[in-house]
């Protein structure tokens, strides 16, 4: 874009290149729609109407900043729902039976993990904090299930 | 209008096409705003990202630059006398910096993913992500006075001529601060990378 290499001396070329070359990175970084948002707005401006109002998220658009959080919303029900419906597929097709008779759900360790994984793609939120709890009260009572932790020990202490 | 536009280099247009463009825009007229922010959008754009780090802080002030542009206009508050791009880069000076004392407060720092998601294998040679990094620093420590030629000279895009108009200080000052700044990114690359090998 500048005309005016001819002024810088050369020892100073390479880096002037460089910056020009970065210069023009930080140009193309707006969006094809760049030009046609400012404008709209300027235009209502010129014209005193209410100018628009850019609002930016994650998706660099208005409509996806709020569709975010609606995903997220969504994500985070889904998983919940996920969640519920492998505790009562687990319960029926892998249900043990220990010697008292009372069946308990084991969740696996990869359904456990992938819910895990699935959760980390989450960011921090009230809602999410709280869904966080219950997945965490919800591991615990796995582990106890799992764990050494069983019914029968439960009857014999209350026994003792 | 468009087709009556005659461009001689990227960003701009001659004395009377502009005239005619910014009396259009001034009544409000889409085409024309969508010429003028065609001409200077990008341009104010990156100004704009060098301070504040952020594009979509970016975006904002360079929307806010325009309405400023367009409410002034509305209101009579600009008469074209062929000094439009130096008062559209005065307002833009004047947000950038504001912008960039609100950076400093809140350190931002989302426009570095922006711009490895922009930057491709061909990027002029403006180097690797690391790189740009480390130019986008080195800018960033400059005194004010320099990274200001810097950024008006090659974000920009102006000529010296423009900018002594700009700034109102003789062409020849300018180039002399142009290379003192240019030698001073030199050095801090070169030291960083003396760093980097040490």
């Amino acid at each position: 874009m500048n005309q005016d290499h001819d002024t810088t001396p050369v020892e100073l070329r390479g880096i002037e290149a460089r910056v020009d070359a970065f210069a023009r990175i930080e140009r193309s970084i707006p969006d094809t729609g760049f030009e046609a948002r400012i404008a709209a707005s300027a235009a209502r401006t010129a014209r005193g109407e209410q100018p628009l109002r850019i609002v930016h998220g994650p998706g660099r658009t208005p409509r996806r900043h709020v569709a975010w959080w609606a995903v997220r919303g969504t994500v985070a029900a889904a998983l919940l729902a996920g969640a519920a419906w492998l505790g009562i597929a687990t319960l029926a097709s892998r249900s043990v039976a220990p010697e008292n008779g009372v069946s308990v759900a084991l969740v696996g360790d990869a359904e456990a993990e992938q819910i895990a994984a699935a959760w980390d793609l989450l960011a921090d939120d009230v809602v999410l904090d709280r869904l966080d709890d219950l997945y965490g009260e919800a591991a615990s009572l796995k582990t106890s299930i799992a764990g050494e932790w069983s019914m029968r020990s439960l009857m014999e202490e209350e026994s003792m | 209008m468009r087709a009556a536009l005659v461009h001689s280099r990227e960003g701009e247009s001659t004395a009377p096409e502009l005239s005619a463009v910014l009396e259009a825009a001034s009544a409000g007229d889409d085409a024309a705003w969508r010429r003028l922010v065609e001409m200077y959008g990008r341009r104010l754009f990156a100004m704009a990202m060098s301070r504040c780090g952020n594009a979509d802080a970016a975006e904002e002030i360079v929307q806010s630059v325009f309405a400023t542009v367009a409410s002034t206009m509305r209101t009579g508050g600009y008469t074209e006398k062929g000094r439009f791009e130096a008062w559209l880069f005065r307002v833009t000076m004047n947000r950038v910096r504001d912008a960039g004392r609100r950076a400093r407060r809140s350190k931002v720092v989302g426009g570095l993913e922006l711009v490895r998601e922009n930057a491709t294998s061909e990027d002029g040679g403006a180097g690797t992500d690391g790189d740009r990094e480390r130019l986008r620093d080195a800018i960033e420590r400059l005194t004010e006075r320099d990274r200001e030629v810097i950024e008006l000279r090659h974000h920009a895009g102006m000529g010296f001529r423009e900018m002594a108009e700009l700034l109102g200080e003789p062409m020849g000052t300018l180039l002399a601060r142009h290379h003192r700044a240019l030698r001073k990114l030199k050095e801090m690359l070169v030291e960083g990378e003396e760093g980097t090998d040490a």
